[in-house]
């Protein structure tokens, strides 16, 4: 079943001539779908936290927020170091970027839920939450509800670019043992190709005829 | 690979200067055309318009049987090769190579295999990683055709490719392109101002001044019969050695010397006794013991042959050039004749050759 999944992921690929020069590809240009995803993961995290803190109630206003100012600088931080550690192949970054995505996930729980969950109690503190947002007043549950978008799109992406990246880091790497120890060879699999065509092409030819 | 077809090409700039004049000519197909000349003749020009980067005043321009005068440069299916290689500096050699195909969009798989191809053909495999300023001036050049190799085009243009190349790799590149037209069997265009480059390159070389076309050709056509004086001194290094004077029966009579012509060539300048005329020799075709003194005023020993500077008459500087190791010294004094059925003849008025 493993196996099964693996396969599906791409991290056991039978070596056609398509795979081999699908995959030599990976060996001269850099991952940007990887690192494109990760950078819209960090591009998102920054909607969330200025719609948060334009968030105008008091009671957040506390140490915590301090906190969440730093965890916003870890995020920012690391997923840039991680966008370009995935960009070329490396598969550590993926992991980092996982840990992000699990710290942004575990966001969701804290300070949104806590918005739309407690929001009645605002009334008796005669505090209202509202924040403007593009000409629009929002209440709380329609900003707890945007904010948990935000973090779980970035936790998408995060997820997407982590997952992404890895496969393609370990789809290279088992590459290039092959390619060194002679097991498979770009060069035949491009004759191939190109045999292929030729045939094809000769077919066609032999077809208008 | 098709033909190019250039007729009747004037090119006039905005301000009145005309930079070509009534370029016409038929390139066939895989054939190799230098452009040869001075700087400011009007070959780069005329590259330019074949590119589209310059419009054609007058004239057309047909390439594989379609008219192009007006066609934009990205429709005409050409790739140019520049001087100063052009590429891009952010980019790997790869990306630079695959640029022009990402542009049309075309699949990952087909863009990969066509560099992987260039790159064999050019040996530039183990350098698609690198960066432009990570290689010499060679490489870069060569990735600059392999450039222009992906995309395949129907006519490939260089505007004087090896001119920022040092002595050597000038001549290794010229024997890479020589292979690279064997293997593409490439309609190739080059426009170059090296007489050398034109000579050992071109199928045909067009020789240009001043925005006429003086002389096409094959290399030995140029160099043995030359059409005029410009294309007799323009070509051959060094330049053919000009006399001018005047036919005297059955001699050539100029200011420092008197020299006797064969019958054959009294036979073909008849038309021109007591008229002015410019012999020509070339430095190769001088051989000692001549009936014309000549001044050494210095020797330039070039290993398999001697290049002797001096004068003639005291005054006309000529240049010999002798196939062995010989040691004159300033003042010597030797006599000089010419091979009679190579020596070149041309019209005072008119300049071109008398044949």
């Amino acid at each position: 079943m493993l196996d099964n999944l693996r396969k599906r992921l791409g991290l056991i690929r039978d070596y056609t001539s398509e795979n081999i020069i699908q995959t030599d590809i990976y060996r001269y240009k850099r991952n940007k779908l990887a690192s494109g995803l990760a950078l819209l993961g960090l591009f998102i995290n920054c909607l969330y936290f200025m719609l948060f803190y334009g968030l105008n109630y008091q009671p957040y206003a506390n140490v915590l927020i301090g906190l969440s100012v730093l965890v916003n600088l870890f995020v920012l931080l690391a997923t840039f170091l991680a966008s370009e550690g995935v960009k070329v192949y490396n598969k550590k970054y993926c992991i980092l970027l996982l840990v992000v995505a699990v710290i942004q996930l575990a966001r969701i729980f804290i300070y949104p839920l806590d918005i739309m969950l407690n929001g009645e109690m605002l009334f008796e503190t005669q505090a209202t939450i509202s924040v403007r947002y593009f000409g629009a007043t929002l209440g709380n549950v329609e900003l707890s509800v945007i904010l948990i978008i935000y973090l779980a799109l970035s936790v998408a992406c995060l997820v997407a670019s982590a997952i992404i990246g890895y496969v393609r880091a370990v789809q290279l790497e088992k590459f290039n043992k092959d390619l060194e120890s002679g097991e498979i060879s770009v060069d035949k699999a491009l004759a191939e190709l190109n045999a292929k065509d030729e045939a094809a092409a000769s077919e066609t030819k032999v077809q208008e005829v | 690979m098709p033909e190019v077809n250039l007729r009747h090409i004037d090119k006039i700039y905005d301000g009145g200067v005309q930079a070509v004049y009534d370029f016409d000519m038929d390139i066939h197909d895989g054939e190799f055309i230098v452009l040869v000349g001075p700087s400011g003749c009007g070959k780069s020009t005329t590259l330019r318009m074949v590119a589209g980067l310059e419009d054609i005043t007058k004239g057309q321009l047909v390439i594989d049987g379609k008219d192009c005068t007006r066609i934009p440069p990205k429709d005409r299916d050409i790739a140019m090769v520049f001087q100063n290689y052009a590429l891009y500096g952010h980019m790997t050699i790869y990306e630079n190579m695959a640029f022009s195909l990402t542009l049309r969009k075309e699949k990952k798989e087909i863009i990969h295999r066509k560099v992987m191809a260039a790159a064999e053909i050019l040996d530039l495999k183990t350098q698609l990683n690198k960066k432009p300023r990570q290689l010499s001036g060679g490489q870069r050049q060569r990735v600059a055709m392999g450039r222009a190799i992906v995309r395949n085009p129907k006519v490939f243009l260089f505007d004087e490719p090896l001119s920022n190349l040092d002595a050597q790799l000038r001549g290794s590149m010229r024997r890479e392109l020589m292979l690279l037209h064997k293997k593409l069997n490439a309609t190739i265009i080059y426009v170059t101002h090296d007489q050398t480059e034109a000579l050992t390159l071109a199928d045909r070389i067009v020789c240009m001044s001043m925005g006429h076309v003086q002389q096409i050709g094959k290399p030995i056509e140029l160099y043995e019969y030359p059409a005029n004086t410009f294309v007799a001194t323009f070509i051959g290094l060094p330049p053919m050695n000009m006399f001018e004077g005047k036919i005297d029966g059955n001699k050539f009579v100029c200011e420092h010397f008197e020299y006797p012509l064969t019958d054959e060539q009294t036979k073909l300048l008849k038309d021109y006794d007591g008229k002015d005329i410019i012999l020509g020799v070339r430095p190769e075709n001088i051989v000692r013991g001549g009936s014309v003194t000549f001044d050494v005023e210095n020797n330039e020993n070039l290993g398999m042959n001697t290049l002797v500077h001096g004068k003639v008459g005291g005054k006309k500087i000529v240049v010999c050039k002798f196939a062995e190791w010989c040691s004159y010294k300033y003042g010597d004094e030797i006599s000089i004749g010419f091979e009679p059925d190579r020596m070149h003849f041309f019209d005072v008025e008119t300049t071109q050759a008398i044949r």
